[in-house]
């Protein structure tokens, strides 16, 4: 009785040992994916716990600084420890300087999700004609300033138009004992919108510009209206239309300052309102959106690229990130990220799903004529998006009195030409 | 047991082995590097003799800030640490009552993570942040400033932080030197009539001549090699204003150009082995004296 009972309990624990050891697998897998902090948002983490529910499969997010998440993807890339999956902003002619996809990006050119994303927004994410990313983004007007309505009713002021108006607006705004703009240049990448945003009135004023820069003819010195707008950016903040102290800014304050009505607007994308109307459900405030209107600007900022996910070639982990693509391109997980993000109104993807635009950016985009629709600077000109957060800090320098406009656009040429020697570019030789 | 035995010396071979694999053979390469235009984009690594040493020391070049940066974080930051903790510790060795409690208040914030000491002083050094509202409720509002941001308060308050982070480390060696001072000169000087800095000057500074060597050492290196710090309360900013050398080197990395990176590597190696050599020849000169 003794002998059975022993062969009993010793299949029993080696039973149970083995049962663990077979589940082993499923629950010990754990995606590591590395993300700046303004790209991610709940919804990420309740897809992934949604994900880790459904396959076993952990998804371990890692959120970095904004100021910090470029140079530390970079480093870790460079010493080829990166995570399974990274994001990184990219567009056509970044990807090769930014991430070198062949040497370390999965090749993701027959997965399903590819023909979920817009056709346009490929080319971002592609090299040699190989996909490598994947970039779930909104198509809503990008980064354009965001205003109180009600505040500029009040203050008799319309949607300033041209950079003569908008300064007027500014200062009744300031007048009135409010702050006129919310900026925030600690995280080193808002600042740098300003500029880059009304990269299609560049082309407007200069005709052909961004293909003289890709060809090296010209240099961004050389273009007086790029000197203009930095000239007037730092009007803007000399004259103390950002407030006090706004180098200190973080923008974790943009939705707490604009719904009671301390500051007039900041640039962001329009589903900033969701955001407001969350934390502070009681502002009445209407919202409206315009233009950059530095040096006249009134080009719409078209921008086929954003942030998008990349795996790691090198990753021990890459059929677990396949099958994570696949759960993050189904249509009701896509469908949850239009109806759960607190600022997307919409998901730019081919799948037809229930988009939630709202009034105040049809009223924008009906106003623009397609003509006006010109690509942004960073997503024409090549070498420049690598150096965003170079320019970021170049020009946090220009508002404390550091550098001069001139040395900005003078740093860019020198980095544009030190970038495109490395990579061997023909026109730079 | 034979305790004047004298060893064969190729015992010594293996650790030298491991030194010159995982130390010298990487730094000599480091230096070779620093004189190429190795880079992320290019398969190929040319010489380009002192190109990059041209680059960082060009008179209009970020990179010279830079160094002038480090070296300035080096000589000030210690200053503050040293002269403070000195007080401190003599301060603390006078049978205070809880002063094992104190010792280890002071010594706590040596422990914290580089991280931590960031997201805390991040916060209280905002503009919004605890030190201002302080300052206003006692009427003192016109003294906010954005500690981290203003050009003319970013350096204090970053080396303000590194003393509140290093000073209880230095001062923990100063209280070892303390202790190892006979009581009995002390005594001598107060027959004597000897007051405070009496004692100061000729019993307590001479007598802790190799913690004062031991601490400076430990200073310096720390102050050339300045990364975490800066990167964690200022990213190098506002504007380039507290880049080091080593946030310097990091953005280089990043960027990949990595043969300005390993150029200013050199130059910081180069800077703490001249400064190491110097103080070691100090210390032992010191110690024979002693």
């Amino acid at each position: 009785m003794k002998k059975v009972l022993s062969i009993l309990l010793l299949s029993l624990i080696l039973g149970t040992i083995m049962g663990v050891a077979y589940s082993q697998p499923k629950g010990n897998i754990t995606i590591t994916e590395m993300v700046s902090q303004g790209w991610t948002t709940d919804v990420d983490l309740a897809l992934a716990k949604k994900f880790t529910e459904e396959t076993g499969i952990k998804v371990d997010i890692q959120i970095v600084p904004a100021a910090q998440h470029h140079d530390l993807l970079k480093a870790k890339l460079n010493a080829g420890e990166a995570p399974d999956i990274f994001w990184i902003q990219t567009n056509p002619f970044a990807i090769r300087t930014e991430l070198d996809p062949e040497k370390n990006c999965v090749d993701f050119t027959n997965e399903k999700w590819v023909k979920v994303m817009n056709p346009l927004r490929i080319p971002s994410v592609s090299y040699n004609g190989k996909v490598y990313g994947l970039m779930l983004w909104h198509n809503s007007p990008e980064f354009t300033f965001f205003y109180n309505k009600t505040l500029f009713k009040k203050l008799g002021l319309l949607p300033p138009t041209t950079y003569s108006t908008f300064r007027k607006a500014c200062e009744k705004i300031l007048n009135a004992g409010i702050t006129p703009i919310y900026e925030y240049t600690s995280q080193g990448w808002h600042q740098v919108l300003a500029f880059a945003q009304i990269g299609g009135r560049y082309e407007e004023l200069h005709p052909g510009l961004y293909e003289k820069l890709n060809n090296n003819q010209i240099k961004f010195t050389d273009v007086p209206a790029m000197l203009q707008a930095l000239k007037q950016m730092k009007e803007i903040a000399d004259r103390g239309y950002y407030g006090k102290d706004f180098i200190a800014n973080d923008g974790t304050k943009a939705a707490e300052l604009l719904a009671t009505g301390k500051v007039a607007m900041t640039l962001t994308n329009p589903g900033f309102v969701k955001e407001i109307k969350k934390a502070h459900p009681e502002c009445t405030y209407e919202w409206g959106l315009f233009l950059i209107p530095i040096i006249d600007n009134q080009t719409y900022p078209f921008n086929p690229n954003g942030p998008a996910r990349f795996a790691y070639k090198m990753g021990k982990n890459i059929d677990a990130v396949k099958k994570y693509f696949d759960f993050l391109t189904r249509k009701d997980n896509l469908q949850y990220r239009v109806d759960n993000h607190p600022e997307w109104t919409n998901v730019d993807v081919t799948t037809k799903i229930q988009q939630r635009w709202l009034p105040m950016e049809k009223e924008l985009m009906a106003k623009i004529p397609k003509s006006k629709y010109k690509l942004v600077l960073q997503s024409g000109v090549k070498y420049f998006n690598e150096q965003w957060m170079e320019v970021g800090k170049d020009i946090e320098a220009m508002y404390i009195g550091a550098l001069t406009p001139e040395q900005i656009l003078k740093n860019i040429d020198d980095r544009r030409a030190k970038m495109a020697k490395a990579i061997g570019d023909p026109a730079w030789k | 047991m034979n305790l004047n035995k004298i060893y064969p010396q190729y015992f010594i071979f293996p650790a030298l082995a491991l030194y010159i694999l995982l130390f010298i053979i990487p730094g000599l390469i480091g230096i070779y590097y620093s004189f190429t235009d190795w880079n992320r984009y290019s398969s190929e690594i040319n010489f380009i003799g002192l190109e990059n040493y041209k680059t960082i020391f060009n008179a209009g070049s970020s990179y010279f800030s830079y160094i002038y940066n480090t070296l300035r974080f080096t000589v000030v930051s210690n200053i503050v640490k040293i002269i403070p903790a000195l007080f401190l510790a003599i301060f603390l060795s006078e049978n205070l009552k809880g002063e094992n409690i104190h010792r280890a208040i002071l010594f706590f914030p040596s422990i914290l993570s580089y991280l931590v000491i960031g997201i805390i002083f991040r916060s209280i050094l905002h503009p919004q942040g605890l030190v201002n509202n302080i300052l206003r409720t006692v009427g003192l509002g016109f003294m906010a400033k954005a500690w981290l941001a203003d050009p003319k308060w970013v350096w204090s308050s970053i080396y303000a932080v590194d003393a509140w982070r290093g000073i209880g480390y230095v001062m923990t060696i100063f209280i070892a030197g303390l202790h190892s001072i006979p009581r009995y000169y002390y005594e001598a000087a107060d027959i004597d009539g000897a007051g405070f800095f009496q004692k100061l000057i000729h019993i307590t500074l001479p007598m802790l001549r190799p913690a004062i060597t031991v601490n400076l050492v430990f200073g310096i290196t720390y102050g050339l090699r300045v990364f975490d710090i800066i990167f964690v309360l200022t990213n190098g900013g506002p504007g380039r204003m507290t880049e080091v050398i080593n946030t310097g080197v990091f953005k280089e990395f990043a960027l990949g150009t990595y043969g300005i990176g390993s150029a200013l590597s050199t130059i910081l190696f180069v800077f703490l082995g001249f400064i190491s050599i110097f103080l070691v020849r100090l210390m032992n000169r010191r110690e024979i004296e002693l």
